[in-house]
């Protein structure tokens, strides 16, 4: 019996936990741009308090087929962020995330927020093989509704394609087509957890380039420099070629391989010094490099035109002062530098490794990273002039894109005496050189003691 | 000032805002640490602007007293032989040979 009432009561909780029918979006505006390889969607959501208690949180989320493939959200009231948590509901098996709200929600209130998301590969080629002089296509399968578990009353959709050959697309009434943009709605009393496919296929020729692993090498020297160095594996994910690629045809037409990518621009930062750009084989010599007033701007061309399927592989590296990034007050120091850089306009990477390392003979490390970071086994590395070895601070995260591009903080604690200790391990190996001739010509190694003995007499006898 | 158009560059702006504001909430959390904003920056104690001038001075002082060690090494004998001049002359040496080295090599790129 009262196994019965616990599972009744415990039904009671999670149903009310699920429905929290105590808000509802009043007006959600939706704008989902897919002009590029991401789908950037942002809603502008005004919610009511209906309810009669104060409020201090809301959930908002995506349905199943949109939740492996979220990659960055963030939650906006004007220009403020809002802490953002990823939750669970039961019974549903969309992504959900809560939201902090900056200052709670009175009964009968209203609040304007930003609710902003980014998809990576959610624009699937469609054919997924195309041959060089074709076109690419995608298809985007999105959700018409703002997946919310309040009732929505009002919203409107805005899809922003980048062109205006759309193949095919989700006829939800009301919906028209202008130009490149297509209007869904207004839908009026949208219930909770609505899902209805947004079937766009439409035609997309921007990179598809995936970062499909970057590892970033920061190594600080207390001589006044930050190195940086930058792998990068990039694969072109887009529909991938069929047949031969003909560099005639690629040079002569410009609508051949339009989907394929010929080059990119790397955005550095504007104190970058002594950029280099090179692969296994040597220095690549198809990158220019432009100075502009924020930013190094580099145009790096890889070896061949990347196409659907294709791979390159690349090293790119620069100094900067120490000053831009690096802090310090007494024995401890603050790099704040950021986790990952910009390598080309919406980009997406897959897998990130951040390696910082350290001059020798810090300790007490502590890592504030700006978002939640996978932190790899410290180690040790090698180089010159290292006795014990220089710490090695690693992190990993998956699923990246350029909204990801934050500074982290790296606190330490450095004797700043211990500086001296490198040019004393030079001081002290030339000395030991000298010393070691010292020692050479005072042993004897010949063999006639007579000689010896006969210059000494001459040399006695000149004086 | 053209580029700020650029969507990139917009989102690091509004990154930028953003990441001040979470700095603002750890600062608060962690009041017993010290801010960033409180630190100074970082500079060298040696300016890198000098690394070519001091590599050149002090290799050319070390280079100078390596000649005079193996000069005098080679034309004494063992009856003028001197050991404490001989130790003296290589830790002048090794002193501005090694200091020398390290500039060199900061000189060249490699921050050691």
């Amino acid at each position: 019996m009262s196994h019965t009432r616990l599972l009744f009561l415990s039904f009671v909780i999670v149903v009310a936990g699920s429905a929290q029918a105590d808000l509802v979006n009043k007006n959600v505006e939706t704008v989902v741009d897919i002009s590029s390889q991401l789908a950037k969607i942002s809603n502008k959501v005004t919610v009511e308090n209906v309810g009669k208690t104060t409020l201090k949180s809301l959930i908002f989320g995506v349905p199943a087929h949109l939740k492996e493939r979220t990659s960055f959200v963030t939650a906006k009231v004007g220009e403020h962020l809002l802490r953002v948590t990823e939750t669970k509901l039961s019974g549903q098996d969309g992504g959900f995330w809560k939201v902090d709200l900056r200052s709670d929600l009175a009964a009968g209130r209203t609040l304007q927020l930003n609710i902003d998301l980014v998809l990576s590969r959610a624009l699937v080629p469609h054919p997924g093989q195309i041959t060089q002089k074709e076109k690419q296509l995608v298809l985007f399968e999105g959700n018409v509704y703002f997946y919310s578990p309040y009732l929505t009353e009002k919203q409107s959709l805005t899809v922003n394609l980048g062109t205006n050959s759309v193949e095919s697309y989700a006829r939800i009434q009301p919906v028209s087509q202008s130009d490149n943009k297509l209007n869904y709605g207004p839908y009026e009393k949208v219930p909770p957890f609505q899902e209805e496919r947004l079937n766009i296929h439409y035609e997309n020729n921007s990179p598809f380039l995936t970062i499909t692993r970057l590892e970033r090498l920061i190594e600080v020297s207390h001589w006044g420099n930050i190195a940086v160095e930058e792998t990068v594996d990039i694969e072109h994910q887009g529909a991938t070629l069929k047949g031969s690629f003909s560099r005639y045809e690629y040079q002569r037409e410009s609508q051949s391989g339009i989907s394929s990518v010929k080059s990119f621009r790397t955005a550095l930062p504007a104190s970058a010094v002594d950029v280099y750009y090179r692969d296994d084989i040597g220095n690549i010599s198809t990158s220019h490099m432009r100075v502009l007033s924020d930013s190094v701007e580099l145009e790096l061309r890889p070896r061949f035109p990347l196409f659907g399927g294709w791979k390159t592989h690349y090293t790119l590296g620069y100094n900067v002062p120490s000053y831009e990034y690096l802090f310090n007050q007494g024995d401890v120091f603050v790099l704040k530098m950021r986790l990952m850089d910009h390598v080309f306009d919406d980009m997406y990477i897959e897998h990130l490794i951040t390696k910082i390392i350290l001059p020798e003979g810090c300790h007490s490390i502590e890592l504030t990273a700006p978002y939640a970071v996978e932190r790899l086994k410290d180690t040790l590395h090698h180089t010159y002039l290292d006795t014990k070895g220089r710490p090695v601070i690693s992190v990993s995260k998956r699923q990246l894109v350029e909204n990801h591009i934050d500074d982290f903080e790296l606190r330490y604690n450095f004797a700043k005496v211990l500086m001296i200790q490198e040019p004393l391990l030079v001081i002290t190996a030339f000395f030991a050189l000298f010393v070691l001739v010292i020692i050479y010509v005072r042993l004897d190694f010949s063999i006639s003691e007579e000689e010896e003995h006969s210059r000494v007499d001459r040399e006695h006898k000149d004086k | 000032m053209k580029n700020l158009c650029r969507p990139t560059r917009k989102q690091c702006v509004r990154h930028a805002i953003g990441v001040q504001f979470s700095q603002q909430n750890r600062s608060f959390i962690n009041f017993s640490k010290m801010d960033v904003a409180q630190m100074s920056r970082y500079v060298s104690p040696v300016n890198p602007a000098v690394f070519p001038h001091l590599t050149c001075v002090l290799m050319g002082i070390g280079i100078f007293f390596t000649a005079w060690f193996f000069v005098y090494e080679v034309t004494s004998n063992k009856l003028s032989r001197y050991i404490f001049k001989e130790l003296l002359i290589a830790l002048v040496a090794s002193i501005f040979l090694g200091s020398g080295i390290v500039f060199l090599a900061l000189w060249v790129g490699i921050y050691v």
